[in-house]
């Protein structure tokens, strides 16, 4: 995983289980890996990477057993929402930099069916 | 906690050091980053007691640095500072006679880990090999404070992994006090929590790397740029 | 815990006899050379180098060993600045006590081993050349019995080590003394080492002369050999009496603490890398 240097880490580590849980490449009630493997895995510091599960099971993406470690949490509601989020932020930063090319709201729908099928064909 | 204060240190007439006030915090990975000269060193040379304070203290746990409190640091210079006859295994067992926090199983774990043998003469290896002799014999112990002066200063970026590998490794945040000196800040950004950019002999910016990065937008090295105006001594 | 504190200063003494090691070997190697090559000058017919020459030879041999031993004692401290193995020392959570009684026992048995070893060379060659009855003769400066010169004053001659060894340790200490001294300084440290070592020796006599002035000895309780060495003249040689003895090995031990402490004050407060 390359980290963006210029945000914090852990909000780069629960961006990345993000993902995973909308992929369904990590399904409700799978182990997480443990913070120590994690930490070595991605070569970041040990604190960072329990910041980021503190805030994940603060947001309900996970649960902790005691002694068993922790698990994504079994709620498919919030991962319905976590996709729709994270597709909310990925427009709006398309819509933005679409704009800030001089492109107007209108011409979005447009440009969308212009290249959507190329990019089929690739 | 390491705490500074009012620490001067002058050497001669060089002041190393400016009547410097700091708290390192207990538990967590502080980086201490500035050009050479800037006082960082010093600083590590004054938590190991190797060089006294002109003026002010530093404290530990409250405490002057103590043959008590000397038990539960483990240095590492940057310089080689091994007797010339020795082979790792000599080293291992000088440095496992004064410290009860030796570890002799994570000891034999990290050998293998580095790539290093008990039969090697420590003069004639490598400098890579040299550099993770070092680090293997401090992180051979389960110290409250460790502290790293210049660890990947002239490594190559092989080495340089594997000794931030095992910074990591079995690192107990929240017990352990890890503080490293470099000038390789883009290999260490990740690891540390804190940082202190020195600046001749003063404190230029302290602070959490995560929560910089959250008000600046901005990477270590950019932040470090701006408080060196070009940074040019990168 | 005791058990750790032993085990740390047979670590330390362990190390700085392993620092001593290679130049002692060396020294040896050199003292037997030497007496090898006496030996081939001897073996040729016309050798200006007699018996008594020889005596001389081999016995500055071993001085000469004692000698050079003193002298790199100064470097069993300075050489901890400057192969930089004070980073590994400074920081042990033990303090200069433990450091530099270490280093004097280690000093000590240097100049145990290095002695014994050279007197052996001397003798083993020695009578290699001349034969055992010519050695024996050698010893035989009164007309006694070898034997019965050592085993007779036995006492007498433990004593003499003793206040041997008990000076040498009080020089070597001072030794550590202005060695610690000259590294409170970064720039001359050689220099200052040298004039606080000739200054602390200085002082040290002038006081104990001033003492000793003080206190007068009974100079016949002085013990004394006499008889007709081999050349046939009548020879004396005197022991120190008793009360001088214990004088010198008070103020050799007095001084010696002192300055020890003195050095590990010094060490644990103000040295610095």
């Amino acid at each position: 995983m390359n980290f963006n240097p210029s945000k914090p880490i852990y909000e780069q580590i629960i961006d990345e289980f993000k993902k995973k849980m909308v992929r369904g490449e990590l399904q409700p009630d799978d182990k997480m890996p443990s913070q120590r493997d994690l930490a070595q895995q991605l070569k970041v510091n040990p604190n960072t990477v329990q910041r980021a599960y503190r805030e994940m099971e603060h947001q309900g993406m996970t649960e902790t057993q005691r002694g068993q470690g922790t698990f994504v949490a079994n709620d498919t509601e919030k991962i319905r929402e976590l996709k729709d989020e994270m597709a909310k932020k990925t427009l709006e930063n398309f819509i933005q930099e679409i704009q800030d090319l001089g492109f107007s709201q209108e011409d979005i729908p447009i440009l969308i069916e212009k290249y959507r099928k190329k990019g089929d064909k690739n | 906690m390491i705490a500074f204060k009012d620490v001067t240190k002058k050497f001669g007439k060089t002041v190393a050091l400016d009547d410097v006030n700091l708290e390192i915090k207990k538990g967590m990975i502080t980086g201490l980053l500035g050009p050479n000269g800037s006082g960082k060193s010093t600083m590590i040379k004054l938590i190991s007691d190797l060089n006294k304070p002109t003026k002010g203290e530093v404290l530990i746990n409250g405490g002057e640095i103590s043959q008590e409190i000397k038990k539960h640091i483990s240095y590492l210079p940057e310089i080689d500072h091994f007797y010339p006859w020795m082979k790792i295994r000599d080293a291992k067992n000088f440095v496992k006679t004064f410290y009860e926090d030796w570890d002799e199983d994570r000891y034999q774990e990290l050998l293998d880990f580095l790539e290093l043998e008990e039969s090697m003469m420590i003069k004639k290896i490598s400098k890579g090999q040299r550099a993770k002799t070092k680090l293997l014999l401090s992180f051979s112990r389960r110290a409250e404070i460790i502290l790293l002066d210049e660890p990947l200063s002239g490594i190559d970026i092989f080495t340089r992994e594997k000794i931030i590998e095992t910074m990591i490794k079995d690192y107990r945040g929240g017990e352990q006090t890890i503080v490293i000196t470099t000038h390789e800040i883009k290999e260490i950004e990740h690891v540390i929590d804190e940082t202190v950019f020195l600046n001749k002999g003063a404190v230029a910016l302290a602070g959490n790397v995560e929560e910089l990065r959250e008000q600046q937008q901005r990477s270590l090295v950019e932040i470090m740029k701006e408080v060196y105006g070009n940074g040019k001594d990168f | 815990m005791e058990r750790t504190f032993k085990q740390q200063i047979w670590m330390l003494y362990k190390k700085d006899v392993m620092n001593l090691r290679t130049e002692s070997l060396l020294l040896l190697a050199f003292a037997a050379g030497l007496n090898v090559y006496a030996y081939i000058q001897i073996l040729r017919a016309e050798s200006t180098l007699n018996a008594a020459g020889y005596g001389v030879l081999s016995s500055m041999i071993v001085f000469g060993a004692l000698f050079w031993v003193f002298i790199r004692s100064f470097s069993l401290v300075s050489s901890e600045w400057k192969d930089h193995t004070l980073h590994m020392i400074m920081p042990l959570p033990i303090g200069g006590k433990s450091i530099f009684f270490s280093k004097l026992m280690a000093l000590f048995t240097q100049i145990l081993v290095v002695g014994t070893i050279t007197v052996i060379f001397a003798l083993g060659s020695a009578t290699l050349i001349l034969g055992l009855d010519e050695v024996t003769s050698f010893f035989r400066i009164f007309n006694i019995a070898s034997e019965e010169l050592i085993l007779g004053n036995i006492g007498e001659i433990i004593k003499m080590i003793i206040f041997a060894f008990v000076n040498f340790g009080q020089l070597l200490v001072i030794v550590f003394f202005s060695s610690v001294v000259g590294r409170m300084f970064k720039k001359l440290s050689g220099p200052i080492t040298f004039v606080v070592f000739i200054l602390s020796n200085f002082v040290i006599s002038r006081i104990t002369i001033l003492i000793a002035r003080s206190v007068t000895f009974d100079s016949q309780a002085g013990f004394s050999i006499s008889g007709d060495n081999v050349t046939g003249m009548e020879t004396t040689i005197n022991f120190m009496s008793t009360p001088e003895y214990l004088f010198g090995v008070f103020y050799a031990l007095a001084f010696g603490v002192l300055f020890f402490f003195a050095t590990t004050y010094l060490y644990d407060r103000k040295v610095e890398l």
